[in-house]
């Protein structure tokens, strides 16, 4: 996903309206490189093959 | 020298009560084990009250430069001691916790005292109730000492920005002492506590365990209770038992352990007596280790002792063959904190919503807000590798009895470019593991090594088992900190 750190930042404000979150430009500008970090966790998650029957959930057993 | 158990019954039961008699140097009563502890109590030949005292004296003494505690609950402890003493006196022992000084890290919900989790944002919360955590050691006796220093909301492993200053590590004091159960690795291995309590979230009890020289079980997740517990991430989050030696952790895993119907994520398995395996030994036993890539970029003083441990392991009878991991174990770092970060700013919501601009200086805000961001479809996504990676460990598991890593890639405060520690996968697949000391870095010197001895969900014996074997073979455990003024 090569969006700019402009791109990001904007994304970043539109997604916290709609969970209730108004981020002024400094918090923003704070969350950027967090959102970035996440954004790559979840780019190398999805490089893991899973079949169409995988669940997200496992009941540990003895 | 801790007491075996049936060494501690044998003794009990040979002598007559007898008077309190003088106390040993407050040096010795800080470092005495909760077995050892237990023994003198319960024959009178210390009183809790000596002990708590001594204790205090020693925060008083110390604390101010090591700094594990946030709220020392000095008159609750006094009390506490003073009707442990009464009870004990009448006959009524309710067992090896009976009058034992202890502290609980400061997310664990107190009624009546302030649970901070070191963030302005809970700065004036006092609970109404206690964690069932705190309440089970309470019911076995325990003397409450005190809160104990986390970064904010436990988040990371240390550092400042909270409502309180870090806690320091005893061995070095310019140095860390890892976290975020820091107050309480820095309390046992300051000899400021008998035993005490911590979180797991992504390696916050191994992390500071293995920083300050001490023992710390992340139990499977759901063996002990998670009510009451300021959260970080309810399906990562593990409370367990901080100690300085194995056998006391085993028996402080007993007290807390078990189902609670407060959280319907805790077990209903029935809790073995954990000190049972301490006299297993490893004969005939089969360890996993990684194999040597995995261990790339660790510390040269981590890998020397780490392969002494392995040989020691070998002398004592196990068999030792390397293992492959799943593959998804290269990104479970990263389903982990997917994980963690999407369920952390759902709790965090309506601090977000009301309190933003109370949280301290550190990344936390920040990092939830980020992840509120966090749509369910990539947090599900998460879920799914985290499942699969865990359908595949049990299986890397089933044919050897535990896994052993090194605790950390480095000694406290060094640099590392590991890849691989080990440590948030055990919270991600919710298997049981434990750090306990495995020596000292040379370069720079005198730091504490950890060893991690993990294995399959609930079999938290076969941890104890080869824990206490390694641990009698080896010194690491009995040495201390260099305090001035002990």
């Amino acid at each position: 996903m090569a969006l700019s750190d402009a791109e990001l930042k904007e994304l970043i404000k539109q997604l916290a309206r709609t969970v209730g979150l108004d981020l002024t430009d400094d918090r923003v500008e704070r969350d950027l490189v967090a959102f970035k970090t996440h954004l790559a966790a979840i780019e190398r998650i999805r490089s893991v093959a899973l079949p169409i029957e995988a669940e997200p959930f496992v009941t540990l057993k003895r | 020298m801790d007491l075996t158990r049936r060494d501690f019954l044998a003794a009990a039961a040979a002598l007559p009560i007898a008077q309190a008699v003088k106390p040993a140097a407050v040096a010795d009563l800080a470092y005495l084990s909760l077995t050892d502890a237990a023994a003198l109590i319960k024959n009178r030949k210390l009183s809790p009250v000596e002990l708590t005292q001594a204790m205090l004296d020693r925060i008083d003494r110390l604390d101010a430069r090591v700094g594990a505690f946030i709220t020392v609950t000095r008159d609750e402890a006094l009390r506490a001691a003073r009707a442990a003493d009464q009870e004990i006196a009448r006959g009524m022992y309710r067992g090896p916790l009976h009058g034992i000084p202890f502290g609980v890290k400061d997310t664990h919900y107190t009624r009546g005292i302030r649970t901070t989790a070191n963030t302005p944002v809970l700065l004036d919360f006092v609970p109404d109730f206690d964690a069932t955590v705190v309440a089970r050691l309470k019911a076995a006796g325990g003397v409450l000492v005190g809160k104990l220093k986390l970064p904010e909301f436990s988040f990371g492993s240390a550092g400042e920005g909270g409502a309180f200053p870090d806690a320091k590590n005893p061995w070095n004091l310019a140095r860390t002492p890892g976290g975020s159960s820091s107050g309480s690795a820095a309390a046992l291995a300051a000899g400021l506590l008998t035993v005490a309590t911590g979180g797991d979230t992504s390696g916050s009890i191994r992390n500071p365990a293995t920083f300050c020289g001490v023992v710390g079980m992340k139990p499977t997740y759901g063996r002990v209770s998670r009510h009451g517990i300021v959260v970080i991430s309810w399906s990562l989050d593990h409370v367990g038992p901080m100690t300085r030696t194995v056998a006391n952790n085993a028996l402080l895993l007993n007290a807390i352990a078990g189902h609670d119907p407060a959280d319907d994520t805790s077990s209903s398995l029935p809790v073995p007596d954990y000190t049972r395996a301490l006299r297993r030994g490893v004969r005939g036993s089969r360890i996993g280790i990684p194999k040597p890539p995995q261990l790339d970029g660790y510390h040269p003083d981590v890998v020397r002792a780490f392969q002494t441990a392995i040989d020691v392991f070998k002398r004592l009878g196990a068999s030792v063959a390397e293992v492959d991991l799943p593959a998804a174990a290269d990104v479970i770092d990263d389903v982990q904190a997917i994980v963690r970060i999407a369920e952390a700013a759902s709790y965090h919501e309506p601090f977000l919503a009301a309190k933003a601009e109370r949280y301290g200086t550190t990344n936390v805000r920040r990092d939830v807000e980020a992840g509120s961001l966090v749509t369910a479809v990539q947090y599900l996504r998460a879920q799914k590798v985290r499942a699969a990676f865990t359908t595949e460990l049990a299986g890397v598991f089933r044919p050897i009895d535990v896994f052993l890593t090194p605790g950390m890639p480095a000694p406290a405060g060094e640099p590392t470019s590991a890849t691989q520690p080990f440590r948030r996968m055990f919270n991600a697949c919710g298997f049981p593991a434990l750090v306990l000391p495995m020596g000292f870095s040379t370069s720079p010197p005198g730091l504490p090594l950890g060893l991690q001895i993990a294995a399959k969900p609930f079999d938290e014996e076969a941890i104890y088992a080869a824990a206490q074997a390694f641990e009698s073979a080896t010194e690491w455990h009995a040495k201390r900190p260099g305090l001035a003024a002990e």
